[in-house]
Order: C-alpha cells, then structure tokens, then sequence
C-alpha cells in the first residue's frame, strides 16, 4: 500500500463538496477540465485528481476511503500515484473546491 | 453599394452630418467624425465594406472627433467615441487612423457577449480557420498578412469571433495593423499589400494598416470552422520549430488568450472546449517569415488531406 506511508490523521478527514451538480467537465484522454459553477474558476486535472473529485461528487469521503477505491479501479502503475491523494485534497481545500466536514 | 462608391468629398459630409452606416463583419455601424484625415483613410482603408440598406439599424454608433477644448490646437488630440461614451482618454492626433482603430476594437471586445473572443489573427481556407492567438508582439499580424495575400482568406487581425451557438468563426476582416519594423518588412516583402499612412511613434511604435483584400471583405458574411490553433512566437536568431500541443494544453493558452472567457462563463468554458475539440494546437517559434509561412503550409496542407 504505497499511499498508506503518508497516512496523517488527514486521512480520516471527511471531505465533501459544498454545492451539487457544482462541476462541468470536459476531458481529453487524460487531461480533464473542470469548469466550477461556483467560483467560474477552470482548473485542469490529470487522472488522479479528477478521480478524487469525481469521487466526492457522489458522496463525502476520507482520503482512506478514496484511495481504497481508486486502488481497486486504477492500474498497478496509477496505484503508485495514490501517496498523493491528502495533497490533492489539501490543494482541493485551499482552492475552495472541497471543504472538510466537521466532526 | 460599397462605401468607395462615395466620392471621398461627399463622404467627408456624410461624416459630420449623420454619419456613414457600414457592415463591419457581423456589426452595423455607423460611423461619424469630423476629423480632416478621416474622409480619405476610411474610404481607402473601407471601401470594400457594403453600406447598410435603408432601414436596417446601426447597432453601435462610433465617432472620432477632435476635443471641444484647447487641446484642439495645442498639442492635439482625437477622442473616440462610442454610443457618446469615452472607452479611452484621448490620443494625440497624429495617431490619425490607429485611435480610430484601437478605438474600434473596444467596441468589439466591450459590446457584444455573442462570440467567444480569442485575441487572434485569423485566416481561412477550404473552410477551415487558423487561428493564430497571441500577445502583442508574437508577429501574428505580419503572419497574418502575408497568408491574407497568398491563397488564405483574411477572416480578422484581431479577433477570432466564435460564435457561440454554433462554433464557428464569425469574419470581421477590418483592416490589418502593423507595428514597429513590421511595417518595413511587410513593404519590402510584398510590394502588392496596400498599406495606408504610417503612423510614426505611437506608444505601440510606428503603425501603418494593411487595406483588407477586397474578397475577404466580399465573403464577410462566410463563416469557417476552427482547425488549427497556432501560437506564434517570432523569437529573434531562432529556428523555426512547430511544436504540437494537447488538447489541454491548448485550451489553457487559449483561455488566456480570450477577452471574454471569464465573462462568459460556462458558455465561454463549453465554446472554447468545442472548438478544440475540432482544432489541433501548435506553438511555432520562428525568427523567419518566409520560413513560418511554409512550415504553416505543410502543416496545414497535411491538416487539410486528412
């Protein structure tokens, strides 16, 4: 489990998206483009990232809970990636696209 | 009937009293001034633009006027106008048809939300539009010209009009502006180009505007698809190299290329990620324009066999 070295109590950090139907998405292999409804901010996101937040749009989750998923959906080499999932949610958080639920 | 079917005297009049009412690519306009130089440089640099017919209304009213003030004689100036409102302080006067110009292209990118707006150089062939999209000073406009007189249809120098209902590149051909050593190198290279007055020392350097080829303003109202985005960097002692983008990577130098995208919202998110859709992206780093244009050529020559 590659990711789980950089296991914090952040993993256990419950994550969510604040509006529905917040995101439009446009993709190009694997380069995704999201257009936040909210801010009217673009952002580019490779694979991982966009799997993380696709993620949260169904549902609230920890970053324990995302990389056990993706682990499963993702290649042996995208698996190697899944050590970055708190710092994609912590860039997620500062760039106000997620925000964490209160315990 | 096209505005060089005015005699310049009777169209100086028409510019104090009412106005002359053009098509400029999508945009009814009426245009007015009472400035000495302007009767002859817009019939010159104009005069392939249809007249509106009786009865249709002018959408943006455009003047250029000198001050009502001192600054009529001492140093002068012109201010331009729009709908009676001031975009910009005024110009010194011997900006002459580069104040009318800029002017102009703030109406554009200020007054209408129909079109995503690339700031970019765009031609046309067999339909298909190259969008050249660049800051100030990549040499998009010299490109410009020199395909606009070899076989591509000029569909604008300054703005790539994509219409947001269906995509396509809307032409505005105005004339095209040259800037600085541009201006020279455009005289030596293509003796045919008709350039009008040069401009000296503006705050861009010297400014002379290319005359619009007389079919690109005939086919004013065709509209092309967008196929190549090109992004010129005219590098002086470089190589020329074209280097290919991916879609993403070429929708994020457009994005910052647009005047309107921010503005425009999701709409301007859906049109932009459209037309790349369709588009192959390129950075062509050049210090030759000879060289640019056939590295351009072959590009899209074999863009165009596919």
């Amino acid at each position: 489990m590659p990711w789980a070295s950089t296991m914090t109590h952040d993993m256990n950090r419950r994550w969510y998206i604040a509006a529905p139907n917040r995101f439009a998405w446009h993709s190009w292999e694997d380069d995704f483009l999201v257009y936040d409804r909210l801010s009217g901010q673009t952002h580019l996101l490779n694979l991982l990232a966009a799997a993380i937040l696709r993620r949260l749009e169904e549902a609230p989750a920890t970053a324990q809970e995302i990389g056990d998923e993706l682990r499963q959906e993702l290649a042996a080499e995208g698996a190697d990636a899944l050590g970055e999932i708190p710092t994609l949610l912590s860039t997620f958080d500062e760039l106000g696209l997620i925000a964490p639920l209160l315990p | 009937m096209i505005l060089s079917d005015i005699p310049v005297a009777e169209l100086a009049a028409a510019l104090t009293q009412g106005g002359v009412r053009l098509k400029v690519g999508p945009f009814a306009t009426s245009i007015e001034g009472d400035e000495n130089f302007l009767p002859a440089v817009l019939h010159f640099l104009y005069g392939d633009f249809p007249l509106l017919p009786n009865g249709e209304i002018a959408e943006f009213r455009v003047r250029l006027q000198r001050p009502g003030n001192t600054r009529r004689w001492f140093r002068p100036q012109v201010v331009f106008l729009i709908d009676d409102h001031m975009p910009f302080q005024p110009f010194p006067r011997r900006y002459g048809m580069a104040a009318f110009e800029w002017g102009f292209n703030s109406v554009v990118y200020d007054y209408t939300n129909e079109y995503l707006i690339v700031h970019a150089g765009v031609v046309e062939r067999d339909g298909q539009a190259l969008i050249m999209a660049a800051m100030p000073g990549s040499g998009k406009s010299t490109l410009c010209t020199i395909l606009a007189h070899r076989g591509w249809r000029l569909l604008s120098d300054e703005f790539a009009l994509v219409r947001k209902s269906d995509g396509r590149v809307v032409p505005i051909p105005r004339p095209i502006g040259l800037k600085g050593p541009s201006v020279e190198l455009v005289t030596k290279l293509m003796p045919e180009v008709q350039l009008g007055p040069i401009y000296r020392g503006t705050h861009k350097g010297d400014v002379a505007h290319v005359r619009p080829p007389r079919e690109a303003v005939r086919r004013a109202s065709e509209t092309a698809a967008p196929r190549w985005f090109l992004f010129p960097h005219f590098t002086p002692g470089a190589a020329t190299t074209l280097t290919p983008r991916t879609k993403a990577q070429t929708f994020v130098e457009a994005s910052d290329n647009c005047f309107n995208y921010d503005l425009l919202g999701e709409e301007g998110f859906s049109v932009l990620a459209g037309a790349v859709d369709r588009a192959d992206g390129f950075d062509l780093v050049f210090s030759d324009l000879q060289e640019a244009v056939r590295v351009i050529e072959t590009l899209t020559a074999r863009g165009h066999a596919a």
